[in-house]
């Protein structure tokens, strides 16, 4: 709590600028025994209510817009890791993590590495160091050649060095930095969060990639080849799928539309079925309820990568991946080979399959339920075999001595 | 001519490799003029690739047309209406040559599926060998009705120096050898009518076809017919077999005594070794008389000639081999109207009864289309394709519209289907093709403009309602593996687009994509790899590639059955499965993969099969949920639980769940085979939304795995039939690399007659990189190996001990496919009750 107290005041002033009215602050699990004081720290240094977000529906790295929106909060403070997605509505102030940097001694490391090395390089660093990013500038302001990023924090400019926004900074995947030719990019790393550093590198192909770690004071390469060729599987798997589903895995991305969008217009030029998938945070029992679905397209910010991959039965990839398989190509209109079944892809469209008649046609390649008709299994069975119900009727009367006597004949038998 | 179906003769030619089968195709070529005579047997005409002819071995099976006319004498041998119109001596024979090399067999079964008779060409110095057998098997199951041709007589004369006798025995035991292993796959009472060889009635030819000379009894029975005044089939009858005749007292007998000779020797052979050694040994007055006895008449420019090449020009005067061949050709083999009667039902999925049906056993040319693809023929346009294939009946003409039916197809189903355009149907001439305007039913063409809506093979059809034509089975599959990429990284895509062309380009080669994004190609053997890497460089991609070492794909087995009953719990603990697996009986794997049991079949006639034959249980065998992987694969799941309720509810979520686990298995995530699951019990919740599929699959897959790890698993690797010649002194050399190399022999014997040896031994695949160069030089380059995928054996050894071989390769696959080190605990998928 006390580290955070600085921050606190800072968010506050924010706050009081802002004219927030009602203020949401989300923490991460890990944080929530603290929320009691850092909520009433609040209260202290405002007088508007502060209500506490815990438990996210989707990862704790993103903004929790919808639940924010259930007490129609003006702001969320958010702790903890994030993954600095552009978010859509709510104006947010982040507090970031602190993790112990020795900046000395990084920054020494960094200087002898590169120090026979005429390019440029640019220092990329996990949001958890971004409290020592001044220390860390100081300690390269000796090497010319070395240059040091900033977090992109929109709105509250924590940091004095940065100024305003001009020609010469770039933004990317969360980070700010001047617009040159790098030839190398040190990554420092914490606590293996690599999905940022692999998004560098496969952005800035022309760069070499290190990552620093401060643990052990190594810089290492990174090479994302196997990562690479697993994406050729991923296309051609893409390719061979009629059924994707579109997995939202997070409700506050910026442009979260236009990519569902994007995925079902490919999806549809390519002639293959989507399905919208919101299940909450995924898991394996979720998602193998549905069987017939090929590809999940997991629609979500930079960290909510899901880690147990192969425990799912269908391969979950992300928009990138689609577009790269779907987009672009794929103009002639002769069928395709698949490199992963050796069949040939049926790409038929569905207009040349309508044969011009008169006459009521089923189509047939256009919805689940056919597949799921290939189940054996299809539920209660509603046309019940068994003999219908009649009311009960008066029976035979007698005994086997006497013989019987039935009520439409008085015969006895 | 290509309508007069009658005269016409499909045929391949097949036999073991290095036997003579371009050699002695090219005698046929020449004679219809399409290569010089002087030139036949030293050019191989069908081989048209240049590393065919660099490596003077066939690679691709190569299709030719000939036209030839049969002389008024010889047609009185057909004797069935429907060999041949009663007003055509022409014959129109579509030959292809196939390859020998085991590696390439499956060029062999393509060319089989197109054809109705076989030349089977056997070297009767090495004798019947060991894909002689496969091929003549295939040709058998195929109903493909053989003939014999004996080749390289002249190094049975020149090198060997036989005895008349001792050779008349090596031929009797070819032509026994071959009867045998056709009466064990089929008997002359079949549909097929005799398939039997039998020299007495002209269906065995001898010869050399290097040399270009080749004979039947036929022709010698014609010259001695009018000096003996017998008939010519009387007198082939006396010419083969224990017929001895007298000189002084002129009488046959049927036993050997002092004073009578074997016929055959005296008849046949004597005169030829008689030409053989006047002519080899420079008797120039000796061979004159001899020539002008046997009314040879040589031209002017040859007489000068001595030695080999005199020898060969007189032979080949005398008995020229196109002539004998044709005539067996035409004689013995069917016509498209003879063979599609009984082709009929090994070839149509459908109703036997369809029109598409009844036009192929007719051979009727005003039937809808009915045409086979067997194979894709590379044209000099890139990345396109002749689509080679045989009419088997209506017609197939240049501009018409056709369905083109992939393997996947089933009616009345629009997948693996295309309604397009035929541009052009070409006739394939070796090297050369020749548009058409039209082909009628019974002949082998080409189609160009189909092959983008094809991968290796379909069917053609007009008839809205046609099944497929049954796809063909091969002998051989792709074991082995590497793995390609681009020298340069940028050249990925184009060697995605080669690796495509490659698959359609061969029948067997397989290119696809794993997991961790490698490119493989798999095929039969190292060479037919080579090959395909080969074209993949040059001639599809056109880039430089790197390849990795070769390697094999293993399947993952058990050994005993599970040691506990393993319990697993679904995610929310409400549903719980107990399982446990074994081991198949012996047999029944490949009684899967062969089709005998499948999941087609009628459940009760299976489960008594099984039981019969595998001791199972029949009320269990009656509830086999499923085959996997794939729904077809070696592996069973059974339903072994009494009076569960809601079973029925989760069958296909477990049934998904088994495919999944059988398709990735637990060690190294390679197909399964060979195990049975057993379902004991069952415990799930009372409401459907809480035992639904995402609650089932990956539980029932968790249970899979531990059952597998409670089971004592093993690895399977592929292993090779491999078949060895070579001489007595070479054997030691043979039996030490077998040993380096995990083989062992299972039989050795001598090749009667000869001083060869034929060494039969099993060798795991994965050992037999650069085997063939291995043994070369261990036996000073005398010995030959042929290695044919056999079966799959248990690799010996424990994969979960450490340091273990199998450990080993579980744990290289593993990192190849980029999974967790070390092996899966069974804790992780196991749960307490």
């Amino acid at each position: 709590m006390e580290e955070y107290s600085e921050e606190i005041f800072c968010c506050s002033q924010w706050i009081k600028n802002g004219k927030f009215e009602k203020v949401c602050i989300q923490l991460p699990d890990y944080m929530l025994c603290q929320s009691v004081s850092i909520s009433s720290e609040f209260e202290r240094l405002l007088t508007c209510r502060v209500y506490i977000l815990g438990d996210t529906s989707y990862g704790s790295c993103c903004v929790d817009e919808t639940a924010a929106q259930h007490v129609a909060a003006d702001c969320v403070v958010h702790f903890g890791r994030s993954c600095l997605t552009p978010n859509s509505h709510l104006p947010v102030y982040y507090i970031l993590p602190k993790q112990p940097l020795d900046h000395v001694q990084c920054a020494n490391s960094l200087i002898k590495n590169f120090e026979t090395d005429e390019g440029l390089v640019l220092v990329l660093y996990d949001v958890a160091y971004h409290h020592v990013r001044d220390h860390l500038a100081k300690s390269l302001t000796s090497a010319k050649s070395i240059i040091l990023s900033d977090i992109d924090l929109k709105e509250q400019n924590t940091t004095k060095s940065t100024v305003s926004d001009d020609q010469e900074y770039t933004s990317m995947f969360g980070r700010r930095f001047h617009n040159l030719n790098y030839k190398n990019i040190v990554y420092i790393i914490h606590d293996n969060y690599m999905n940022n550093v692999d998004r560098f590198i496969l952005e800035k192909k022309e760069c070499q990639v290190y990552i620093y770690q401060n643990s052990c004071n190594t810089l290492t390469q990174r090479t994302l080849t196997s990562v690479i060729k697993k994406k050729h599987y991923i296309k051609e798997k893409i390719k061979d799928s009629t059924h994707i589903g579109i997995l939202i895995c997070s409700l506050s991305i910026k442009d979260l539309l236009e990519r569902i969008n994007r995925v079902k217009c490919l999806c549809k030029k390519t002639n293959k079925k989507c399905y919208i998938f919101s299940v909450g945070r995924p898991n394996v029992a979720k998602l193998a309820n549905f069987p017939e679905i090929e590809i999940f397209v997991n629609i979500t910010c930079a960290e909510g990568v899901i880690d147990n991959q192969k425990e799912y039965m269908q391969p979950i990839v992300n928009v990138d991946d689609v577009e790269l398989a779907l987009g672009a190509e794929n103009t002639s209109d002769s069928p395709d080979i698949s490199l992963v079944t050796n069949k040939l892809r049926n790409l038929t469209k569905p207009n040349e399959e309508i044969e011009l008649s008169s006459e009521l046609n089923v189509r047939t390649d256009m919805s689940l339920s056919m597949v799921t008709q290939n189940r054996t299994w299809t539920g209660l069975n509603p046309h019940d075999t068994r003999p219908p119900v009649i009311k009960a009727t008066e029976g035979r009367k007698g005994t086997p001595s006497s013989g019987y006597i039935t009520s439409d004949s008085d015969h006895r038998s | 001519m290509m309508d007069k179906k009658k005269n016409i003769r499909n045929m391949s030619v097949i036999a073991h490799v290095d036997h003579g089968k371009s050699t002695l195709t090219d005698s046929l070529v020449s004679k219809a003029g399409i290569i010089a005579n002087a030139k036949a047997g030293d050019m191989r005409f069908t081989d048209t690739r240049k590393d065919e002819q660099d490596r003077c071995i066939t690679i691709k099976s190569t299709a030719i047309s000939m036209y030839f006319e049969l002389a008024d004498k010889d047609l009185v041998f057909i004797k069935n209406v429907d060999q041949r119109d009663p007003e055509e001596n022409g014959f129109l024979i579509n030959l292809i040559d196939s390859p020998g090399h085991v590696d390439f067999s499956s060029e062999v079964t393509a060319a089989l599926r197109v054809t109705d008779g076989a030349l089977v060409v056997v070297d009767c110095v090495s004798g019947v060998c060991v894909q002689t057998e496969t091929v003549l098997r295939q040709a058998i199951a195929e109903r493909i009705k053989p003939i014999l041709f004996m080749n390289k007589m002249d190094r049975a004369l020149l090198e060997l120096q036989l005895e008349s006798e001792d050779l008349y025995q090596t031929f009797q035991r070819i032509v026994e050898n071959v009867n045998i292993i056709i009466a064990t796959y089929s008997d002359d009472s079949g549909p097929m009518g005799e398939v039997q060889v039998d020299p007495s009635k002209g269906s065995v030819g001898f010869g050399s076809g290097l040399h270009g000379w080749a004979f039947t009894l036929k022709q010698f029975a014609e010259m001695y017919a009018e000096k003996f005044k017998i008939d010519v089939v009387k007198l082939m009858n006396r010419l083969w077999g224990e017929n001895f005749f007298n000189p002084k007292t002129k009488k046959w007998a049927k036993l050997k005594d002092d004073n009578n000779q074997r016929s055959f020797c005296m008849y046949i052979l004597d005169p030829i070794y008689k030409v053989f050694n006047s002519i080899m040994n420079y008797k120039k007055d000796e061979a004159t008389d001899l020539l002008k006895k046997l009314g040879i008449e040589l031209k002017h420019e040859d007489q000068d000639k001595d030695g080999k090449a005199l020898l060969k020009v007189v032979m080949r005067t005398w008995l020229p081999a196109g002539e004998a061949l044709l005539q067996m050709i035409a004689i013995h083999l069917p016509s498209p109207v003879v063979a599609q009667k009984y082709r009929m039902e090994m070839l149509y999925e459908g109703p036997h009864d369809d029109e598409a049906a009844l036009g192929v056993k007719n051979c009727d040319p005003d039937a809808p289309l009915m045409m086979y693809i067997s194979k894709m023929v590379p044209t000099s346009d890139k990345g396109r394709f002749y689509a080679f294939g045989r009419v088997f009946s209506g017609r197939v003409a240049t501009g018409m519209k056709a369905r083109i039916m992939g393997p996947n197809y089933t009616p009345g189903k629009k997948e693996d289907l295309y309604e397009k355009a035929i541009q052009r149907t070409i006739l394939m001439m070796g090297r050369y093709t020749e548009a058409i305007e039209d082909v009628p039913c019974g002949n082998i063409c080409g189609l160009v403009g189909v092959d983008q809506f094809l991968v290796k093979t379909g069917t053609i059809t007009t008839f809205k309602d046609a099944h497929n034509m049954k796809v063909m089975k091969f002998s051989v599959s792709p074991v082995v593996r590497v793995a390609v990429e681009p020298k340069n990284p940028a050249d990925l895509p184009k060697l995605v687009e080669g690796l495509k062309r490659l698959a359609k380009s061969d029948p067997m080669v397989q290119c696809i994509i794993e997991e961790s994004g490698e490119h493989i190609v798999a095929g039969a053997g190292e060479l037919h790899l080579e090959i395909c890497l080969k074209d993949l460089e040059e001639d599809h991609a056109c880039i430089p590639i790197k390849k990795s070492d070769p390697v094999v794909s293993y399947r993952e087995t058990v050994n005993e059955e599970s040691e506990i009953m393993c319990l697993s719990k679904s995610p929310n603990k409400h549903n719980r499965l107990f399982m446990k697996c074994q081991p198949f009986p012996d047999g029944l794997a490949e009684d899967i993969e062969g089709g005998q049991v499948n999941p087609r079949d009628e459940f009760k006639a299976r489960a008594r099969y099984l039981g019969e034959k595998y001791e199972y249980d029949v009320t269990e065998a009656r509830k086999i949920w499923a085959f996997g992987p794939d729904g077809t694969g070696p592996n069973l799941l059974i339903d072994c639980t009494k009076g569960v309720q809601y079973l029925n509810e989760i069958k296909d979520s477990v049934v998904a769940g088994f495919q999944w686990a059988t398709k990735e298995g637990v060690l190294a995530e390679e197909n399964m085979r060979a195990v049975r699951f057993n379902i004991y019990d069952v415990t799930l919740h009372a409401d459907a939304i809480h035992r639904g599929g995402g609650q089932i699959i990956p539980t029932a897959r968790r249970c899979m795995y531990a059952s597998i790890l409670a089971a004592h698993p093993r690895i399977m690797e592929p292993v090779y039939l491999c078949e060895i010649q070579c001489p007595e002194v070479a054997v030691g050399g043979i039996y030490s690399v077998l040993n380096r190399r995990r083989g062992h022999v299972f039989e050795e014997s001598q090749v009667v007659g000869t001083p060869m040896f034929v060494v039969k031994a099993y060798l795991p695949v994965n050992e037999s990189f650069g085997f063939t160069a291995d043994l070369r030089s261990n036996t000073g380059g005398q010995a030959f190996p042929q290695c044919v995928f056999d079966h799959w054996q248990i690799f010996p050894g424990d994969p979960c001990e450490t340091g273990s071989k199998p450990f080993t390769v579980v744990m290289d696959t593993r990192k190849r496919k980029g999974l967790k080190d070390g092996l899966p605990d069974i804790n992780s998928y196991l749960d307490k009750l």
